[in-house]
């Protein structure tokens, strides 16, 4: 027996996933918080194109992802944490262990490109494959893999730059990390 | 530690940090503002768009 429950009562349970996707994407805490408001919008008045039984959070981040990428061409700049809102809500626990290389980790992340922020929050944070984060995205899974794959390069060359210490990245760790899946 | 080995470790703590920071943010308490908002759609209004005044666009795109 089919389920005949409205599909729109699961919208609240991925909110969360859905602030986290955007705020990857804006890096500004406002207007992830907007992007995510316009999204359940969307989604909530055109829930007739769901198709029930299939992969609603893939469904929402789709729509988060368009209404994002609008946004963005309407607006013509990168947005960015201008502000330090995003940066300043990680500062107010300083006490929490790990947090500033967390945050070093925050600073290298936002220096990646919006698509490489996108592939690795669908695959590596979310758990998408790469071929549902290419369908996501409206490209080849070859595209994602690549994104992925440069984007932790960047982010080890970016973080190793940070650190001063260890983990000196030479040419064949990058190497390495750059062909891995 | 072989290179080989140094690259696992890389990879490793970044994507824990990815993990980290992502969960980070799910976890926070939601915003009212939301809890609002999905009872003013459930009441059959429809709040205007944040940042766009255009179609809703991307609802199109089913995924399996």
């Amino acid at each position: 027996m089919g389920d005949t429950s409205d599909p729109r009562e699961q919208i609240v349970d991925h909110l969360g996933p859905m602030r986290a996707f955007a705020l990857n994407l804006t890096r500004n805490a406002a207007l992830a918080d907007d992007m995510v408001q316009d999204a359940i919008v969307k989604a909530w008045t055109n829930i007739d194109t769901f198709e029930a039984g299939t992969n609603m959070r893939a469904w929402l981040f789709t729509i988060l992802r368009n209404t994002y990428y609008s946004h963005h061409r309407k607006a013509r700049r990168e947005v960015e944490d201008v502000d330090g809102v995003y940066s300043s809500s990680l500062s107010q626990k300083p006490d929490h262990d790990g947090r500033l290389q967390l945050m070093d980790f925050q600073d290298a992340f936002s220096h990646l490109t919006d698509e490489q922020r996108e592939a690795l929050t669908l695959v590596g944070a979310e758990g998408f494959s790469y071929e549902d984060a290419a369908l996501m995205c409206n490209v080849a899974v070859g595209t994602i893999k690549s994104r992925v794959n440069r984007g932790r390069a960047r982010l080890a060359e970016l973080m190793s730059l940070e650190e001063d210490e260890a983990l000196e990245m030479t040419d064949a760790v990058t190497s390495g990390i750059v062909s891995s899946p | 530690m072989t290179d080989d080995q140094q690259s696992d470790k890389a990879q490793a703590d970044i994507d824990r940090s990815l993990l980290r920071a992502y969960h980070e943010v799910i976890n926070e308490d939601l915003p009212d503002r939301f809890k609002v908002l999905l009872e003013r759609l459930k009441q059959g209004e429809v709040p205007e768009a944040q940042n766009e005044d255009e179609k809703p666009s991307g609802s199109d795109e089913q995924q399996g």
